[in-house]
């Protein structure tokens, strides 16, 4: 992985085209919103289990289930592009026998579920659980017809037994499409009915509650989608302000960062002991705590300036990362985490400083500038860096006399044009981080040679990444990454040019809230992006 | 959405011709017409990552009168069962700069080149999957991809490429690698999780989960006509799916009893034995034919510390830059992961079919790396190694030497199956010869 620093970049002439504007890869802006078609995501692992939890109990079994992807960062995305597998279906058919089985295995949960003591397969009881299991899972009411017919699937598998009748009416319900995907498709919109559709209400419940909640609508939801609400500014704003006081939006706040900065890859974290004697799994995890303590401290705690955390110099630190930043924290422990104020005079400032984002975009035996610089210009600013060209040979020795710094070898990789046209974009806002190590702890020599931590970022000379961090802090470009961000996780579907109105209003309104991440979701709601879709297409 | 919705394996099938017409709501009957005369073919893909000390590998002389190379020593009661192919290429595996395990093991089965991205998953179907749509029409399950190291699919894990690429070696789609079951355990409770009750429940059971999943479908119909093109397509997918899952609910003959349960001993060789005999017991038992196999993820870091004088890490150790001690510790490791593969080859053996033959002789088990040599990385003269008859398709006893794309071999194989397909992959020409 090392050699990753040493690729020969033949000479491809094409190639030193991709990258030469920093600046102008924005998507040409069209005036007025064009919604595009809806799509059809399958609920995520979280959901489907928030969702069980929810509507069935607490404590059921959890087998394994197709693994989420995350194409372009969000598993939203990834639910709606990417097939299940026959194993992920046999996966849903295993974990609703082992669910249905559980709940119907012990008395008390399966009463408690049911709320009433069926007699016959005909009676009220009966049909009202169906229609209130139905109306929980699919999100929406059943239509009559549908009740007769999932009774009838009760009446056909009961033999006797109207618990078995029940038990296979669940196992079928957890296996329904219409609970699996999730199928917003809209009515006309009566503002524009020739060209565009709006989300009713119970499919207004669904988008609400999945984006705050990550979960099934609540009865507050469903009830308010049952008269009709759900449909104007007024009463979304009032349910997402309910919902963003809850717990479950701190939870679903939380794994939005985390797949926007995409800590998973700090699972995948190895390093070697010998050169990294600080390195444990406990401090990687650490590290993940620790970013979640941050946003949950911008976001719920301190309802600030979110894009302070690119700045920000107070963080939370249990032992083993006060050791690792070497800050006094007299009271954290192994488990307990405590804010901490760092040095106004140290080097680290703001979460990209901190370890989580050093250590992943680090080499398991080096730091990388070019991963840190990419993660800067993609994750933080939206702004594109282009793949490496194909078929770029690796040099698989690095023999004769090699420079010393990882600068210095970066610096002499840059002298090939088709090289430089990329790496210029990344590895010196990536050398700013050079003094900390691929573990994130601070260092002053790489190799035995004094480091530079200097380099000149859009034209303005830096000395390290404090710099960075003080014009992070103000940046518009923050702002408006993180609003295309949240508008991609909320649509499961990447931005389009029609989306531009919608994108350019929300960051208006976030700059205008003084950038609240929770503003940012209310406005986001009652937007007409997230409301509004295209006709979708339609088959003959 | 910007960007098509990937190929399935089904649409891939379709596509080449390969697939057997089976129109969606027709095939709820009873799968009475199963009559097995014959012992059913078997597929294993046997995987282990950063590639093997090819000196140490690869036998002198071609034909029948090879010598086993020290590495291929502990198969040496199975001489006449192995045909060992040297030679052969897999150029797609070749990445995009640095990252040679996750472009190795991407296209370990794919023979394709994968796109290199952390987030955004590009690659093919692999041969495993497709061999499955035949091999795995009458069994519990269509196939098994199984591990001894786990992992999620997301985030990176080599050089710019998404962990998927390195940590899967079964691919259903594009996007959409086959999670694997790692270690004994979880792949006894995958088998045996049913297995507990009696005959007379478990056919009721199944009759009516097969009832309620034919409403499922029924009932879902009626979704179809209110979705666009792409959407419709998703749903389509999900029920063809279910009534796969419907179908393998009838199917009686895959079952066993259970063994005794996975013990705790977490040491490697122990796991290892554990699982394969879970594998040999799976195909015994008729449970799939198509298993993949992972003794590693792609440029796996396991630490081999428990072999004698072996010091270090399989994937730093790997990059041997051409020092003999080195070398040697990385043979050490090669013969430790051949003397495993043999345990399992000889327990194929031991099994006896109807008809008298074993279940080796039924089966093609084929081991393999993601490169050759770990320093060098190469993508061409691949260790590969075939074991078994796959019922007379493969003639083994053998070291033959072919310049030509993996991807062929894996026609052929796809061939003796019973799965038409041309050719393979990025790079595939057509079928191999020379297997029989």
């Amino acid at each position: 992985m090392k050699r990753a620093l040493w690729l020969v970049c033949a000479a491809l002439p094409l190639t030193s085209l991709h990258c030469k504007s920093s600046q102008q890869e924005q998507e040409p802006s069209t005036a007025t919103f064009e919604p595009s078609a809806p799509t059809m995501p399958r609920l995520t692992t979280a959901q489907y289990r928030n969702a069980i939890a929810d509507v069935l109990g607490e404590g059921l079994p959890q087998t394994a289930l197709e693994p989420d992807t995350n194409p372009y960062l969000f598993y939203s995305i990834g639910a709606a592009t990417t097939l299940l597998s026959e194993q992920g279906t046999q996966q849903y058919a295993e974990s609703a026998a082992q669910i249905s089985d559980a709940i119907f295995a012990d008395a008390k949960r399966r009463d408690a579920l049911i709320g009433c003591t069926p007699k016959a397969v005909s009676d009220d009881c009966v049909r009202g659980f169906v229609q209130k299991l139905g109306r929980q899972l699919f999100r929406r009411p059943l239509a009559q017809a549908e009740v007769d017919r999932w009774l009838s699937v009760v009446s056909d598998t009961a033999e006797g037994d109207i618990y078995r009748g029940l038990r296979l009416f669940v196992y079928g319900l957890l296996q329904s499409p219409r609970f699996l995907y999730r199928m917003d498709l809209g009515e006309a919109d009566p503002e524009k009915p020739s060209s565009r559709r709006r989300y009713d209400s119970y499919e207004m419940a669904s988008r609400l509650s999945f984006l705050l909640w990550n979960t099934v609508p609540d009865e507050e939801l469903l009830s308010a989608a049952a008269r009709g609400e759900l449909l104007d500014s007024q009463s979304l704003e009032t349910q997402a302000r309910r919902m963003l006081g809850s717990p479950r939006a701190r939870e679903a706040v939380q794994s939005f960062f985390d797949q926007y900065f995409e800590l998973s890859a700090l699972s995948h974290v190895e390093r070697d002991p010998k050169l990294y004697p600080a390195y444990s799994k406990s401090l990687i995890s650490a590290m993940r705590t620790e970013v979640q303590l941050l946003v949950d401290d911008f976001v719920f705690r301190r309802e600030t300036d979110i894009r302070g955390i690119f700045s920000t110099r107070r963080t939370f630190v249990n032992q083993e990362l006060a050791k690792l930043y070497q800050v006094d924290a007299p009271e954290a422990s192994e488990v307990a985490f405590v804010p901490v104020s760092l040095p106004p005079s140290g080097e680290r400032a703001g979460v990209l400083s901190f370890g989580a984002i050093l250590t992943m975009n680090a080499h398991p035996t080096d730091t990388s500038p070019t991963r840190r610089g990419k993660y800067l210009r993609e994750r933080v600013l939206c702004l594109v860096v282009p793949p490496a060209p194909p078929n770029v040979p690796a040099l698989t020795d690095n023999t004769g006399s090699m420079p010393k710094t990882l600068r210095e070898r970066l610096e002499e990789h840059r002298k090939n044009p088709a090289c430089y046209s990329c790496h210029s974009l990344m590895d010196p806002p990536g050398f700013l981080f050079e003094h900390f190590d691929a573990i994130g702890q601070f260092r002053t020599t790489n190799n035995g040679a004094p480091l530079q931590t200097d380099g000149v970022v859009e034209g303005e000379s830096m000395s390290d990444s404090r710099d960075l961090a003080a014009r992070l802090a103000f940046d518009p470009r923050v702002g408006s990454c993180l609003v295309k961000q949240v508008f991609r996780h909320a649509s499961a579907r990447l931005d389009a040019p029609g989306d531009e109105a919608v994108l350019s209003a929300l960051t208006d309104r976030f700059a205008e809230s003084g950038y609240q991440f929770r503003e940012l979701l209310v406005e986001l709601v009652k937007s007409e992006g997230f409301r509004t879709a295209a006709s979708s297409e339609v088959m003959p | 959405m910007s960007h098509p919705m990937q190929a399935s394996r089904r649409q891939f099938l379709r596509a080449s011709g390969a697939m057997l017409a089976l129109p969606l709501f027709e095939s709820l009957l009873p799968r009475s017409a199963r009559a097995v005369t014959k012992a059913p073919q078997r597929l294993l893909f046997y995987f282990v990552p950063n590639g093997i000390h090819m000196p140490a590998w690869t036998p002198s002389s071609e034909g029948t009168d090879y010598a086993l190379t020290p590495i291929l020593k502990p198969l040496d009661k199975l001489k006449s069962e192995l045909l060992v192919i040297s030679g052969l290429s897999n150029l797609p595996g070749r990445p995009d700069g640095a990252g040679d395990h996750a472009g190795g093991t991407s296209a370990f089965l794919t023979c394709t080149h994968a796109f290199k991205s952390e987030t955004e998953l590009k690659l093919g179907v692999s041969a495993d999957q497709v061999a499955a749509s035949k091999l795995g029409q009458g069994t519990r399950f269509a196939s098994l991809p199984l591990g001894m190291e786990g992992g999620a699919s997301v985030g990176g894990c080599d050089s710019g490429y998404s962990c998927a690429y390195s940590q899967n070696i079964s691919w259903i789609g594009p996007k959409t690698p086959l999670a694997k079951i790692a270690g004994p355990q979880l792949l006894f409770d995958l088998l045996f999780s049913d297995g507990t009750k009696g005959k007379d429940a478990q056919e009721k059971r199944t009759r009516h989960r097969r009832s309620v999943l034919d409403f499922v479908m029924r009932d879902a119909q009626s979704l179809r006509g209110r979705l666009g093109r792409s959407d419709r397509d998703k749903l389509d997918e999900y029920l063809h799916s279910v009534r796969d899952v419907e179908q393998r609910l009838a199917t009686m003959n895959g079952s066993c009893d259970a063994p005794m349960p996975p013990t705790d001993d977490v040491r490697l060789g122990e796991q290892l034995k554990m699982m394969s005999d879970l594998m040999v017991l799976a195909l015994r038992c008729d449970l799939t034919r198509v298993m993949t196999f992972m003794l590693g993820n792609g440029g796996s870091g396991r630490p081999y510390d428990f072999l004698p004088d072996v010091k270090g890490a399989h994937h730093e150790l790997s990059h041997h830059r051409n020092q003999p001690e080195i070398q040697a510790q990385l043979q050490t490791i090669d013969t430790w992961e051949v003397a495993q593969f043999a345990y399992l080859l000889q327990q194929l053996q031991t099994v006896k079919e109807e008809d008298g033959a074993s279940l080796l002789d039924h089966s093609l088990v084929m081991f393999g790396s993601e490169v050759a040599d770990g320093n060098s990385h190469d993508h061409s003269n691949l260790p590969i190694l075939l074991a078994g008859r796959l019922s007379g398709a493969v003639k083994p006893g053998r070291h033959i030497r072919r310049s030509e794309p993996i991807a062929n071999l894996y026609t052929s194989i796809l061939n003796a199956v019973g799965v038409p397909v041309g050719k393979f992959g990025d790079d595939g020409t057509g079928p191999m010869q020379g297997l029989a």
